[in-house]
């Protein structure tokens, strides 16, 4: 049985980068699933220290939690995808990996590269999240409230120091969304 | 180390700057730690990454920290300014020099670090180096071009060739191919990705990889595509950058094979190029990073900066003021002490026992202060004592009998004594200042002493200090008053300062005194020397009488018996005389026995019944006096004398009469006995010595009556005077007053002979 659990898109302001265009999970047999689309709108220093060859990395964060009138909730998991954008000069192409883990400066780990010829191309692949498998079937008990903290983000902390010294506090290199989804799962079938 | 100030810092003062001091010790190595970790953070990469921002927080909250500390200090020394305390003008201007002396160097460092900074990094990027790197780039970027679209012409002509070439024969003609090209692979793919032929180094391969089928859509469309394997930023060390280039193969004349097929082939790009290249793009990437990142690297090194510039100066400002109170406090210590000992406050001072020579300073001024206050005390107690001894001699001048008088060279008073001023008479105390013969009716004896005085100067010049003593008498009386003259005995001496000292004593008493002994004597042995003769004149006259009467003729009889009456009468006054005489020299001493006044006066009054008394007595008496104790003989004679004298008075009066009472005081114990007449009183000269023998104001008297009485109350302990009773200012008769005490000793011996003076001789 597929379970659905859909978020309508909600009016946020213009003015925001970032946003959640819809948010779905899937409790499926083979695990539970969201689905996510995010329109982005990169600001223009981003933008530009792209197109100069600078790796710019993107976080989408998923976190569980069991809802508690007694507590505050509790995390069951998070599980995050770590996506990272790089130009390439020498072949003009775009390049995006894709990892479970952060990526460190020592190498990229297992990865999935992708090749793209141009930036919206890229983006749309960024922005656009499907069948991303954030835990097996048997995590979650049926019956129980949950909730889901869908989080979309430009990591800074991954960018080369400088640039986090000059970004910080500068409103023009954030971005960042999130979605909140309730969501009470039957038993899987 | 650090000593309060004063000594009389209470305790919470001390313990408030303990924990100032310890508060700014974690806090300046909070700081140290927190500026050595940023310094850290601009280099290292992986552990401060995160943690750079909090760390810069809490900077930036110790920084915060130390200014309020440097607020609240300030305020505290502005407000120990404004309100005078002392030290604060000192301490404010050491802190300030302190201050001064750490914050100028560290702005200085801080403005070159400034503009090194900033220019330095700036310098790091231009426009020639970011077009050196392009221009790398580009020149990398064409020669993979020219590389890429020669080995894709080559392919398309080989592809030609292979156009009619068969499937199962294709691979004799790759071959060829590869080997025209200098690939290290060929094959030969169907439209939809089958592998139909391969010859190259993967021919061993079972599943070559696969064009995807986005690429073979492309090569559809486009009939060539070029593509890199292994150019990315970071090259794997066993992978092999390589050009990858899909040909579409044309049809086949033959129309045997209607479906296109795709050439494929891979050449190794040279290593050199690659590893060359791939330098190019990290170094054109990290340029391109650093140029973006320069703002947030120069606001973080400034940042820094500045936060270290802050730390410095804060820390520089408050050691500046923990400094200047080190330094300041033994200087106010000792200037405070400097202030109480001018201001008379010689209690010991606080010391600093610190081993530094300003403590040794404040040592020495607390000794210094400590010598004061001893000599100070040693000097204090040496006065008291002589102002003890002062107050005791000024005790001893004052209740001397004798008179002591300073005169100065020219014979001004300096200072006299209250024994002078009684003794002369005179309220000496408003002559002060004047010249001794200022004096009333002291002229002669003022320029007899002046004389006295320069003889004994002109004769102490060569015989060294001494004295003269002569004696003087003074006659203070009035004009036209009987004379009262003051004997004096004066003896002077020389004080230094050319002062001299002129001491005299009142001996009138005791010339009178001589005088009476002398009168007494006189009168002792008159009065034995006449008796004698008078009753052999007595006896010779009564035997006259006897012998003659009756044998004379009339006229003689009659003279006869006047004669004999007048001896008679004579020779008993003159008995009666030397009997009083007699008396009064010999008196006998009194017997105390209680007696009771008031009987002793009813019986006496018998004898001065109306009858035979020239004047009524009239007397009061109080019921309630209680018997005194005294020689009911002597008292008996006291009042008849008193009486006698009242009514000797009242004689010739106007209006006669005596009044006698008694009366019971029993606050003072004493009983009153009080003879008053209505006669014409006393002048006053007779008043002051009416107790004198020999003073009288009767025609015929002894004067020896009140005399007799004063001598009695004498022995009787009782207190007499004499008044004239004065009612509106006119004198309306005497009154003498006796004032027995009960509890007083009486019979006390009076060795003191009767007073008597000249005057007393007018009686003879």
């Amino acid at each position: 049985m597929v379970l659905a659990l859909a978020a309508a898109p909600i009016a946020q302001a213009q003015t925001s980068p970032a946003e959640v265009l819809n948010l779905e999970l899937q409790n499926t047999d083979e695990g539970l699933f969201v689905y996510a689309n995010v329109r982005l709108e990169l600001p223009a220093v981003v933008e530009d220290a792209l197109n100069k060859g600078v790796a710019m990395y993107f976080v989408a964060e998923a976190e569980v939690r069991r809802t508690r009138w007694y507590w505050t909730d509790k995390t069951v998991f998070i599980e995050a995808r770590h996506m990272r954008l790089a130009y390439q000069p020498l072949t003009r192409r775009w390049r995006l990996n894709v990892s479970a883990q952060a990526f460190t400066s020592s190498g990229q780990g297992v990865t999935l590269s992708q090749y793209f010829d141009s930036l919206p191309e890229a983006l749309s692949t960024v922005a656009r999240i499907a069948r991303w498998k954030i835990a097996e079937p048997s995590v979650l008990t049926p019956d129980t409230a949950y909730s889901l903290d869908f989080r979309f983000h430009l990591d800074l902390t991954q960018l080369p120091r400088p640039f986090q010294i000059g970004a910080l506090g500068q409103s023009d290199w954030s971005l960042s969304t999130n979605r909140r989804l309730q969501l009470v799962l039957d038993a899987p079938k | 180390m650090i000593v309060p100030a004063l000594p009389i810092a209470p305790a919470s003062a001390r313990s408030l700057r303990w924990a100032v001091g310890v508060g700014l010790a974690v806090v300046g190595a909070l700081a140290l730690v927190l500026l050595f970790l940023l310094t850290q953070a601009t280099n290292q990469q992986t552990f401060y990454e995160q943690n750079y921002g909090r760390l810069l927080a809490l900077n930036v909250a110790v920084a915060a920290l130390l200014l309020l500390v440097i607020v609240w200090i300030v305020a505290r020394l502005l407000g120990r300014l404004r309100r005078g305390k002392f030290g604060s003008r000192l301490l404010l201007k050491l802190a300030s020099i302190f201050a001064l002396v750490g914050l100028v160097p560290g702005l200085l460092i801080y403005v070159v670090s400034y503009q090194f900074v900033s220019r330095s990094i700036e310098s790091w990027f231009d426009v020639k180096v970011e077009r050196a790197l392009d221009a790398g780039l580009n020149l990398g970027r064409a020669t993979l071009d020219t590389l890429a679209s020669g080995l894709a012409a080559k392919a398309q002509s080989a592809a030609n060739q292979l156009a009619g070439v068969a499937d199962a024969g294709a691979g004799v003609p790759l071959e060829r191919v590869r080997e025209q090209l200098g690939a290290s692979d060929a094959r030969l793919w169907s439209a939809n990705g089958q592998f139909l032929a391969g010859v190259g180094e993967s021919r061993y391969q079972l599943q070559p990889e696969r064009p995807s089928p986005a690429q073979l859509r492309a090569v559809r469309s486009q009939r060539v595509l070029i593509q890199w394997d292994g150019l990315d930023e970071a090259p794997p060390g066993g992978a092999v950058a390589r050009i990858q280039v899909l040909v579409l193969v044309p049809s086949g004349p033959l129309g045997l094979l209607n479906e296109p097929r795709i050439l494929q082939v891979l050449q190794p790009l040279p290593p050199a190029l690659v590893t060359n290249a791939i330098a190019v793009q990290d170094a054109n990437r990290e340029y391109q990073e650093r140029a973006l990142a320069r703002g947030g690297l120069r606001r973080m090194y400034i940042g820094t900066l500045t936060l270290t510039l802050f730390l410095a100066v804060f820390a520089a400002i408050v050691l500046a003021v923990l400094l200047g109170n080190q330094l300041a406090s033994p200087l106010l210590v000792l200037a405070d002490g400097v202030r109480q000992v001018a201001a008379g406050d010689l209690r010991p001072k606080a010391a600093l026992q610190t081993r530094d020579e300003l403590g040794g300073l404040t040592r020495s001024f607390a000794d210094m202060t400590q010598q004061l206050a001893d000599a100070r005390e040693a000097v204090n107690h040496s006065m008291r004592q002589v102002n003890a001894a002062r107050t005791n001699l000024q005790t001893i001048l004052d209740n001397l009998t004798t008179g002591v008088m300073v005169l100065d060279a020219h014979g001004f008073i300096r200072s006299c004594n209250p024994g002078a001023a009684r003794i002369l008479r005179l309220s000496l105390a408003s002559f002060v200042g004047y010249p001794l013969h200022a004096l009333p009716g002291l002229l002669d004896f003022a320029v007899a002493v002046q004389q006295q005085f320069a003889e004994l100067r002109s004769e102490g010049v060569s015989q060294g200090p001494g004295h003269w003593q002569q004696a003087f008498a003074l006659n203070d009386a009035a004009p036209g008053a009987p004379p009262n003259p003051i004997n004096l005995i004066a003896r002077g001496a020389q004080l230094p300062d050319a002062e001299n000292l002129l001491v005299f004593d009142d001996i009138s008493d005791i010339v009178s005194g001589q005088r009476a002994q002398a009168w007494a004597e006189v009168a002792r042995r008159l009065a034995h020397e006449i008796k004698n003769p008078l009753t052999p004149i007595q006896l010779s006259a009564e035997r006259l009488h006897r012998k003659l009467d009756g044998k004379l003729a009339d006229a003689e009889q009659a003279v006869l018996n006047k004669s004999i009456r007048t001896i008679i009468d004579q020779v008993d006054a003159m008995k009666r005389l030397v009997n009083e005489f007699r008396d009064y020299a010999r008196l006998p001493s009194a017997d105390i026995k209680p007696v009771d006044l008031n009987a002793l006066i009813t019986d006496m009054l018998a004898l001065y019944d109306p009858e035979n008394a020239i004047v009524p007595v009239r007397c009061e008496l109080d019921p309630a006096c209680p018997p005194v104790p005294g020689d009911s003989g002597q008292l008996r004679q006291v009042i008849h004398n008193l009486l006698q004298n009242a009514q000797d008075a009242t004689e010739t009066a106007a209006r006669r009469e005596v009044l006698i009472k008694t009366q019971w005081r029993p606050a003072a114990r004493r009983v009153r006995l009080s003879v008053q007449d209505s006669g014409p009183g006393f002048a006053d000269h007779i008043l002051q010595r009416a107790f004198e023998p020999y003073v009288t104001t009767k025609a015929k008297g002894t004067g020896l009556g009140l005399a007799v009485v004063k001598k009695i109350a004498d022995d009787h302990g009782a207190h007499i005077a004499i008044v004239n009773r004065v009612v509106g200012g006119v004198v309306r008769g005497a009154q003498v007053s006796l004032s027995f005490a009960l509890d007083a000793p009486t019979g006390h011996p009076d060795p003191a002979p009767p007073l008597a003076t000249d005057s007393g001789l007018y009686d003879f």
